[in-house]
Order: C-alpha cells, then structure tokens, then sequence
C-alpha cells in the first residue's frame, strides 16, 4: 500500500514537471506531426521521375508507341533531346539518369517478329536508383511487348511458339501501390523508441546533475520505487504519443488499422520494457545529459538503419541479417506493419511475441541490475 | 587586423574542450565509420530471392518451362507449396511467401494466361517484383527469337554498388555535422555559462573569437572527411576519378557554407539544449532526409522538393558525387558551386544582423 503511494507521488510529480515544461508537451503532439509529415512523405524508396532521354535513330510507329508507354505514369520523366547527342555525355552533366537508344530498323524488326534490340545506359552513381531503374526499363518494355505480341506476332512467318505468355498481376492487400502504408507504421514505430528511449535516457542524469538523485535517496523511498516511479510517467506519455501519431496518421495519410487495436496495444508495452530498459541503461552509464544524448542518438542511429525502415531486411547479406535479428526495433516494425496493413493477429505474430518478451525481460533486467548498482 | 596569437589562444583552449569530451569524439569518429560498413553492405535495394509460391494445375512441359525460368534466376525462390487450395493472402500474413504464381489447366492449348499475386505491403518491393516477372516473360519470348532484346549498360558503377553512393554522401553529413552542429553548440555555451560577456569584454575582438572558435572544427571536420575517403576508398574500391585540386576547392566553399549556417543557428538559441534541438531541426535532420543522401530528390512531392533547395548539401552532394564518380570538371559544377556562394553570403548577412541585435 505505502509503495502504492510513493509511487503515485512519483507519477504526480513527473506529470507536473512534463506540463510545466513547454517542451514536453511539443515532443508529445508536434513532433510526431512534424516526422509524419516530413519523413512519411521524403522517405520514400520508389524511384519517381526519373530523367529519361531517348535517342531514337529509328522514328517507326513502333518507336513512337514505345516512348509513349515511358510516358505514362510518374515512373519517368522525358527529357527532349537532340539525337546527335552523346549519351554518356548527357549522363555526365546530370541532364539524363537514363537513355534509351533506339537503333533504326527496330520497328520493321520487331514488327517481322525478329528480335530487336533497344541500348539502355543508366547513371550508376545511386546503385539502388540504378538497379530500380533498369528493373522499370525491363518492365515497361515487357509491357509494350506483352501489348503489342497480339497484334504483331500473327504476321510474323514463324509459327506461333509457345512462349508468349500474358502475365495478369494482382498486388494484395495495397492494390494502389501507396507507399505510404509501408513507411508510416515504421515513422511510428521509429517515434515511439525515439520518445521513450530519450525520455528514460535524461531522467536519472538530470536528477544526477540538479543534486536531486542524493536528495532522493537519503528519503525512506526504495530504489524499485523510484524505479518504477520514474518509468510509468515515461510508458503512459509514449502510449498517448503511439495515440497522437494514429490519430495523425489517420488524418493526413487517411490510414486505418487493419488489425486489432488492442493486438498493437499490447505488443507496443511489451516492446517499451526494452527500450525504456535501454534508456535507464544508458543513463547509469553517462555522466551529463549533453552525453545522454549522444549516447542514445548514437543507439537510435545504429537500430533504426538496421531496422528494415529504409530498406526490406532480406535484402541485406547474411551476417548483417543476423544483427538485425537481434534488433527489437526490427520486430517492432514487422508487427506494427503488418497489424496495420494486413490485419494479422497474435498467432500469425507469434514468433514476434517470443523475440520481443525475451529481449524485453533480457534488457530489462540488465537495466535494473545495473540501476541498483549506479545509484 | 586579427591577431594570430589571440586566435591561437582561443583555438587551443577549443582543443581542450574537444580532447576533454572523449566520449562525444569518439561518437564523431565512430559513427560514420559505423554508417559506412552499414550502408556499404547493407543498404541494398535490390530484392532477390524472392519466395514464390507455385500454384500449377496444368502441369505439362510449358507450365514447367515457364516456372523453371522464374526460378533459374536469382530474383525467385521456390517455396514448397503445401496442401490445399492456395489462399496467397493467409500466405502473406504468415509471411512465407512474397508472391505467389497460378498457372491455370488451359495453360498451353490456345490460353497462356498466368496469373502473379504479390504481397504489395512493401509498394516499392511489389512494384520491383512485377519488373522482374515482366521481365522474366520477356526475355523467355526473346530467346525464342521473337521479343526485345535489352542490353543495359550501367555507367560510372556497372556493380551497382552502394557504397559508392554513400561514400561521398556522408563526407557531407559528417562535414556539416561537425562545422554546423558543433560549432553552434560551441558558441551557445560560452552564452549559456556567461563566459562569452567575459571574453568580449576582454580585448579579443569578435572576429578573433569566431575565427579562433571555428578553426578547429574546420581541421576536425576536414580530418574525419578525409578519413571516410580513405576507408571508402581502401575497403568499398570507391573510385576518385576527378580531379582533388577541384575537390579541396568546392568542400573548402561547402565547409564555408556550414559554418555560416552553424553561425546562424547560434544566434537563434539561447541555451545548449536549445541549440542542440535548434541545429539538429536546421542542419542534421534536413541533410539527412532532404538533401538527396538517401533519398532521390526526384521522387519528392513538388513542396518537399522545392525545400530542397534551401539545403547546401543538396549541391555539395552533387559536386562530390560528380568529382568522384564522374569525373566532372569546374565546367559541371560551377552552378551548384555559384548556389553555395550565395547562400553562405545570405546566412552571413543574417547572422551579423541578429548577433549585433543581440548584443546592443
């Protein structure tokens, strides 16, 4: 009962510091709107508009159609140059990302159903960009074929081979392709570590640095308690931040939760036993609240590039999948993404429950073996 | 006139405050390192081995030829299908495949419909995905002499090598880190402790403080830069293929840049937090996420993009790319070099305003 009121004292005091502090209250409700609107629309992995110039030597109707396919949609933007032009000289001078060459007698090949041959020269400084970018060549080329074989290949002298198949694709569960439903579950997750890692981080150093900390201590209050004192405040604000940022996320991207609210409730307080655990473990380490910083910046950075934010983790080589195995943040966002965007409940995130539980007992407990020892 | 001796005497005095933090130092010289092994190996974009579900009822020789040209390739993986009716959406909540294939029974009489579902929670995986199948498709019908024939020729980095990209990229994270961010923390703790009033009044002039002040951060800032070429160079075989003279004189202008903006941003704050929150919104997070480091500009939408070009990484990203991997010359560049001028002049305009402001 009496540890029942300290704590409560504890909760109350943090509370009135938080509202007191303008601050705070911008980390709760601006920051989230800020890094939703700036990250959720400049992070983006798609390749848009991308500089595209065609020399075409051959000026068919085949030609034509196939730069007007280019055309179509955001993927590329034409850039009109002269064909007496050097391709690699206007990849040079950042005029082009990519040019196609048309050589003559493309049409009248492709029309007699012979091969024909297209050169595509792409800028390789942004090897991503670059593999994407050949990647949407090859597709939209394999489009105009697709389009086209119909039409074309009953004229051509060959026999019909058996090799012109028509691919029908389907895209489940995100059929406009926004890119948005990826990258706003990971701003979310990414703003809840971010808050309540930094929260927990600053705490004790700040008492530490005031002189409040040994104040505190020669009082009748248990270390568990002030323990616990402390990191309730900092699990129910990050909870009203997760809030905050759903509310926006539905406001400004028109995002809804497939999944189950409570499902993602409840998988965001296991997650937070890890990285409040991380911040109290940071904060017996530091000496000021400058190195607090620096330090969980520092974590921050390492966790959220290995998190499969930026780019998909079974694209990374082995070794550096392993890592990020052992990366909580990582789970974190699978779990939130695919609550979100498919509306998978507990037993198809089963194996998420067990990796997050135990990092969060592992650090945890590290942090408050490390607590009882610091202060 | 300046003194050299007083800028001297204040630089040393900078030293000793850098040396004594050897914790933040090495957090400066650690976490590029760190960011460099990471985007070098693990920042790829490219999917493979994608698992692919197969769902084949026709069973014959063209059905397998076509399932046999999606897996031969290091795009496709096949996932044992098990048994049942194929459902890919439960397929993709339990995450075991990314796209799943279904040939139909009339598959080769006079239909050659396939049909191809992709798990589209990852748009830019989905749509990459799709590429490779049309692509796939393609190439099968050109080899049987009918189709395009595609002969990609990739320029500057025929490997596609990320590293490549991210070299050069973060010379400029890390130069406006230190000349920017650090600098302008400098500066607002000597407000913040009072020990700026104390120096003024002393009779080192403004200009000495400055110069005295920023000169270490430059050498700092330069070092670990040349430091992140030198990795790059040695461990990711990241080519230097222009000119060095051009380099030193466009990063000298683009270090220029940086310190006026970390100038700007002490003039803002009042306390070291406050210059801390005020340098990471105004330096760090904007070349991060807005300056084409990892993100193409292009891709942006229209007001993003033209935020962009407030942001002087955004040009010293193209000068350095350029020098290194293209080989540019003055005549590329002198552009994105005039834009940096201007800038810097503007910034400097503003900051001498406001700190004159400030001190009356």
């Amino acid at each position: 009962m009496r540890s029942l009121k300290v704590i409560g004292s504890f909760i109350k005091k943090e509370f009135k510091q938080i509202i007191r502090s303008r601050e705070m209250l911008i980390v709760l409700f601006a920051l989230p709107a800020i890094q939703l609107l700036v990250m959720g629309f400049a992070v983006t992995n798609e390749v848009k508009n991308l500089n595209l110039s065609f020399l075409d030597y051959d000026r068919s109707a085949h030609s034509l159609a196939l730069i007007q396919n280019f055309g179509t949609g955001d993927r590329f933007r034409i850039v009109p140059v002269d064909t007496a032009a050097n391709p690699q000289e206007l990849i040079s001078a950042w005029k082009a990302s990519v040019v196609i060459v048309i050589p003559p007698g493309f049409g009248e090949d492709y029309q007699q159903g012979r091969q024909s041959h297209l050169q595509v020269i792409v800028d390789g400084i942004d090897g991503n960009t670059a593999s994407v970018a050949n990647g949407l060549v090859a597709g939209v080329v394999g489009e105009f074929h697709q389009k086209n074989m119909q039409t074309v290949m009953p004229r051509s002298p060959m026999p019909r081979l058996n090799t012109q198949v028509e691919l029908l694709s389907s895209m489940s569960f995100n059929p406009d392709l926004k890119g948005s439903l990826n990258t706003v579950p990971g701003i979310i997750a990414i703003l809840v570590t971010v808050t309540s890692m930094m929260l927990s981080a600053i705490s004790l150093v700040k008492e530490k640095e005031l002189g409040t900390l040994e104040q505190l201590l020669v009082t009748p209050v248990k270390k568990w308690e002030l323990m616990a004192g402390k990191l309730i405040p900092y699990l129910i604000i990050t909870l009203v931040q997760l809030q905050v940022a759903i509310m926006l996320a539905r406001i400004i991207f028109r995002l809804d939760i497939a999944g189950s609210y409570l499902v993602l409730l409840l998988f965001s307080v296991i997650y937070l036993f890890t990285t409040l655990g991380l911040g109290i473990l940071i904060s017996t380490k530091v000496e000021s609240q400058q190195q607090a910083m620096f330090f969980s910046w520092f974590t921050m950075v390492i966790i959220i590039l290995l998190s499969g934010f930026f780019v998909p983790v079974q694209n990374m080589p082995r070794a550096i999948r392993w890592i990020s195995f052992l990366n909580p943040l990582s789970h974190y966002m699978t779990v939130l993404r695919e609550i979100v965007i498919k509306g998978s409940g507990i037993t198809q995130l089963l194996n998420e429950l067990r990796i997050l539980g135990g990092s969060g007992l592992v650090i945890f407990g590290i942090s408050v073996i490390s607590f009882r020892k610091r202060v | 006139m300046p003194n050299l001796n007083r800028i001297k005497a204040i630089s040393e005095k900078e030293v000793f405050h850098i040396l004594r933090d050897s914790r933040t130092l090495a957090i400066i010289f650690i976490l590029p390192l760190l960011q460099l092994i990471i985007f070098g190996y693990a920042m790829n974009m490219e999917i493979r081995q994608v698992p692919l579900v197969v769902d084949d009822h026709a069973l014959n020789s063209s059905s397998r030829a076509l399932v046999d040209a999606f897996i031969q390739t290091d795009y496709f993986r096949l996932v044992p299908k098990g048994p049942g009716v194929l459902d890919p959406g439960e397929l993709f909540k339990q995450r075991v495949a990314q796209a799943t294939l279904s040939i139909p029974k009339g598959f080769n009489q006079d239909d050659f419909t396939a049909q191809l579902k992709i798990d589209a929670s990852d748009p830019n995986s989905a749509q990459m995905i799709q590429s490779y199948a049309t692509g796939i498709v393609n190439t099968w019908s050109a080899k049987a002499g009918v189709g395009i024939a595609l002969s990609p020729l990739i320029l500057y980095n025929p490997d596609m090598k990320s590293s490549f990209f991210f070299v050069p990229g973060l010379i400029a994270l890390i130069l406006v880190m230190i000349c920017a961010l650090l600098t302008s923390i400098s500066i607002s703790r000597e407000k913040e402790m009072g020990t700026m009033e104390q120096i003024l009044v002393s009779p080192v002039t403004a200009t000495e403080i400055l110069l005295g002040k920023v000169l270490p951060y430059i050498f700092l800032g330069l070092m670990d830069a040349l430091l992140i070429l030198a990795v790059g160079m040695l461990l990711f075989q990241v080519p230097f293929r222009g000119e060095f003279a051009v380099f030193l004189g466009f990063t000298f202008l683009y270090v220029l840049t940086s310190l006026c903006l970390g100038l700007l941003v002490s003039t803002m704050a009042k306390t070291q937090q406050g210059a801390m929150m005020t340098a990471l919104g105004m330096t760090l997070l904007p070349t991060l996420l807005l300056s084409g480091y990892m993100f193409p500009i292009p891709s942006m939408p229209p007001i993003l993009r033209r935020i962009t070009y407030i942001i002087p990484a955004r040009y010293y990203l193209q000068i350095i790319r350029g020098i290194m991997l293209k080989g540019n010359s003055v005549q590329h560049l002198y552009q994105a070099g005039l834009s940096l001028v201007t800038m810097s002049v503007v910034m400097l305009v503003i900051a001498a305003r406001r700190f004159k402001l400030r001190l009356s």
